[in-house]
């Protein structure tokens, strides 16, 4: 006797998941570029070079930029400049655990420490234990 | 005269010829996010830490770690004091022969670096320091402020 199946012809249904990860992946690498430009919005410095040090794994507490500007230096916290005095109590306002805040600081190479000296007595004020000084990758070191 | 038949479904996948591309693309992908995912992550900067220490009352340490305080000075100057020794005044790029015996002599985690730099002091001149420091493995190095 002579079986039939059913629909023999007929493929067994199923959903076609290659649509979903293209778009996916679409998703991740829009983002990924998104992140990174959030980060060069940074305020441009020209970063004293380092052959050694660590490359930072998580995201910063905060990023504290020092400019040389028409007169004098410049404070950037994130995007907003900001007067030296102030930056105690807005240290104080976005830091709030300082025993694990990472805060990094992008000096200009050709400041002077008194420039940066500010920045750093309010990081020590606002009872951070550390900071993480920020420098650029010396050409040739991988 | 023949009718006119539409293709089934089945009949125009069969029909349709050519490479399939679409895991050629997939791997792309991943090829791609992977090297802008290991490019933001290594990013082109290096992360110099720096303790911020404060006074705080001495602990009893029978055996505390040698003590290199290192004032740099404007103009590439610098005088380095080991522990209570007199103070030696220096030229900035001498500091790093100078941290890189005493890292051999003691071992880096056996040195703890103060750099305590002038209002005047280049700030190049402290991230250098703070570099050499972390080609030696000193992971103790702090930034001080000068006496009032």
């Amino acid at each position: 006797m002579r079986l039939r199946t059913a629909h023999p012809h007929q493929p067994a249904a199923k959903i076609n998941v290659t649509p979903l990860i293209d778009v996916v992946m679409v998703l991740i690498i829009f983002y990924l570029i998104v992140g990174n430009l959030a980060y060069q919005r940074l305020l441009p410095v020209n970063l004293p070079e380092a052959g050694a040090g660590a490359a930072e794994e998580a995201a910063p507490t905060l990023v504290i930029t020092v400019a040389q500007g028409p007169s004098g230096a410049r404070i950037v916290v994130e995007d907003t400049e900001i007067a030296a005095v102030d930056l105690p109590s807005l240290l104080r306002a976005r830091v709030t655990d300082p025993a694990t805040a990472s805060v990094h600081i992008r000096a200009d190479r050709a400041l002077s420490y008194s420039h940066v000296a500010p920045v750093i007595a309010a990081c020590r004020e606002a009872g951070l234990l550390s900071v993480k000084l920020v420098a650029q990758r010396a050409e040739g070191v991988p | 005269m023949k009718p006119f038949r539409p293709r089934s479904a089945r009949a125009l996948y069969e029909a349709h010829h050519g490479p399939n591309m679409t895991p050629m693309v997939d791997v792309v992908m991943v090829i791609l996010i992977f090297f802008m995912a290991s490019t933001a992550i290594l990013g082109p900067e290096w992360f110099l830490r720096s303790a911020l220490p404060v006074v705080a009352p001495a602990a009893a340490d029978l055996n505390p770690p040698a003590r290199l305080h290192i004032a740099l000075l404007k103009g590439g100057v610098a005088r380095v004091t080991l522990d209570d020794q007199q103070p030696q005044t220096t030229t900035t790029f001498h500091v790093e022969t100078r941290l890189r015996d005493e890292s051999a002599s003691r071992g880096a985690a056996n040195l703890v670096v103060l750099v305590e730099p002038a209002p005047d002091a280049p700030y190049d001149d402290v991230v250098r320091v703070h570099e050499w420091c972390a080609a030696l493995g000193i992971a103790k190095v702090g930034i001080v402020e000068p006496p009032p």
